[in-house]
């Protein structure tokens, strides 16, 4: 008999995405036959990060630091603003340097199905962001599938009577796909191509 | 284009089966239940993704394993093609030339098969959704982007119906009626452009088959109307918004739309007679495979899955007999003496055997 504690580490890590019942399984017999402090180290780091990261009351990126090093950081270029869908694609555009203004996290795309509307997508944090810090230039960079396109015209529209440039990132990005799948050239040719909207 | 070669393992009643065919295609005859209709669907199955008989890929396992197989070659334009499809406990592998599809879409580029049922008289009799679904397919069949146009049209659908059902904020409305609108005028220009296409090369081969005079009309009734402009149909979504808001589902657009069609003016589906609609029927199919014919300059694969009763017609058999000189064709009867005159090579399915008769 499977005791109860495994069963519920089983159960905890097959709730993660892209893990299905098996893995979770086999994940979690490793965990428990690994060497201890090497499981201990998982679990305090999981504990750690949980505490200590938090969304950036200004541009919703998760960091540990509030506001995050980014809304900080005065080497900035604050006339402009990229848009994106989560703290990954900040990663993403941080690594290929090509971008050295602000970011706004938008946590995720609209989408009605799973009951995101404009509150969920922090509209009203990215309105009080762009009172307190004018920026000239918004590029939405987010991925081309129904809910990005929707998502992009939907801030497109709010903004219309604004002086903001909007831009988007170039269709080098095939549609439907996700910014995680494009490999960074792909990502840095679109940031150099980005078109009007 | 043909089949040259076919490998099935696990499909349906064919344990293995492996056959090489030739340009002309082939007859295949066999009782009831021999499984002259599952070779076919296997063929078909290569250009659609999926069985043209609405099975589900669990259906089409042999009975007591969890797996099938199968390999098809192609030939088109002197170009070989391989087509291999896997599936394992409800998972599905396709590949053409080795590569793994990632969309079915892609499929409709390369691989041309129109499929004759009886159940077709069901395009004529049967609900909106199949004449629907026939344009679609025949559209597709010459512009495979479409597929891609009307999966994005119903995802956009799909998110505007859970956003009727819940407590939205009209800004955010405005947004998907915007992308709603955009799409639903996409994919009804696309039909429409179609069936005025459609519709004449449709009447040639009508009259080719009766000697009567009668006119087949096909009326696009589009629940939004796209002549109006953008803005314009935006404006008609808002003053439609407290009925749809109370039904809780778009009532309006491609996905309800209905295809008429008509003789003499009046629906063929309250007025035509029983052989007027076989006729209606079969010239629709005929009509699919000379568009592609017309437009993208192949000779569909034609599969006729015995339709006996249609090929009664003298008229409808010649048809079929001058266009088999051109395209490959393959024809399931439990009775084959009915083709002697076809040029085609005769499978005879006998306990999940084959003789070349
Ligand atoms: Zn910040």
């Amino acid at each position: 008999m499977l005791s109860p504690k495994f069963r519920k580490l089983q159960e905890c890590l097959a709730g993660l995405p892209g893990i299905g019942k098996k893995t979770a399984g086999r994940l979690a017999m490793h965990i428990i036959t690994q060497d201890k402090a090497k499981s201990h180290d998982i679990a305090e780091s999981i504990a750690d990060a949980v505490d200590s990261i938090c969304n950036c009351s200004v541009c919703n990126i998760l960091s540990e630091n509030d506001p995050c090093l980014v809304c900080t950081d005065t080497d900035r270029d604050n006339r402009l603003l990229c848009v994106v869908e989560n703290t990954q694609d900040v990663h993403l555009f941080e690594e290929i340097h090509s971008f050295k203004g602000r970011y706004f996290v938008l946590g995720h795309l609209l989408s009605p199905m799973h009951g995101i509307g404009p509150d969920e997508i922090k509209f009203g944090l990215l309105s009080k962001f762009l009172e307190e810090n004018p920026v000239e230039e918004m590029i939405l960079a987010l991925s081309p599938s129904v809910e990005g396109e929707t998502t992009m015209s939907f801030i497109a529209e709010q903004l219309e009577t604004s002086s903001i440039n909007l831009s988007r990132l170039s269709t080098g990005l095939p549609f439907g796909s996700n910014l995680e799948y494009a490999n960074s050239i792909t990502i840095a040719n679109a940031f150099r191509n980005r078109t009007k909207v | 284009m043909y089949i040259k070669s076919l490998s099935l393992v696990n499909y349906r009643n064919f344990e293995r089966f492996t056959y090489t065919f030739d340009q002309h295609g082939c007859l295949i005859s066999g009782e009831n239940g021999s499984g002259k209709s599952n070779l076919l669907e296997a063929i078909a199955y290569s250009a659609y993704g999926k069985s043209v008989r609405h099975h589900n890929d669990s259906d089409i396992v042999r009975f007591g394993v969890n797996h099938f197989f199968f390999q098809a070659g192609f030939v088109n334009h002197d170009e070989a093609y391989s087509f291999d499809i896997g599936y394992e406990n409800n998972r599905k592998v396709i590949k053409l030339n080795g590569a793994i599809l990632s969309r079915m879409s892609e499929l409709y580029k390369h691989i041309k098969v129109v499929y004759f049922s009886p159940d077709d008289i069901s395009l004529v009799n049967g609900t909106p959704r199949l004449r629907r679904s026939f344009i679609d397919t025949a559209i597709a069949n010459t512009d495979w982007e479409y597929l891609y146009k009307l999966k994005e049209y119903n995802q956009i659908l799909q998110q505007r119906n859970a956003l009727l059902k819940s407590d939205f904020e009209e800004k955010h409305k405005q947004t998907w009626d915007t992308n709603f609108c955009t799409a639903s005028i996409t994919i009804v220009k696309k039909r429409l452009e179609f069936i005025s296409k459609f519709e004449k090369v449709f009447n040639r081969i009508y009259s080719e088959i009766t000697d009567k005079e009668e006119e087949i009309t096909f009326n696009y009734k589009a629940t939004l109307q796209t002549n109006l402009s953008q803005r314009d149909l935006e404006d008609f979504l808002f003053t439609k918004e407290q009925r749809e808001k109370e039904v809780e589902h778009s009532l309006f657009g491609p996905h309800l739309d209905e295809l008429i069609i008509k003789i003499n003016g009046k629906p063929a589906r309250d007025f035509a007679s029983q052989g007027q609609k076989r006729s209606i029927v079969i010239a629709l199919k005929l009509a699919q495979a000379e568009l592609i014919r017309l437009i993208s300059d192949e000779y569909p694969i034609l599969m006729f899955d015995d339709i006996l009763s249609e090929l009664d017609n003298e008229r409808t058999r010649n048809i079929i007999h001058n266009i088999s000189k051109e395209h490959q064709i393959f024809i399931a009867t439990p009775n084959a003496d009915h083709y002697k005159d076809f040029d085609l090579r005769h499978l005879e399915l006998k306990n999940e055997n084959i003789d070349e008769v």
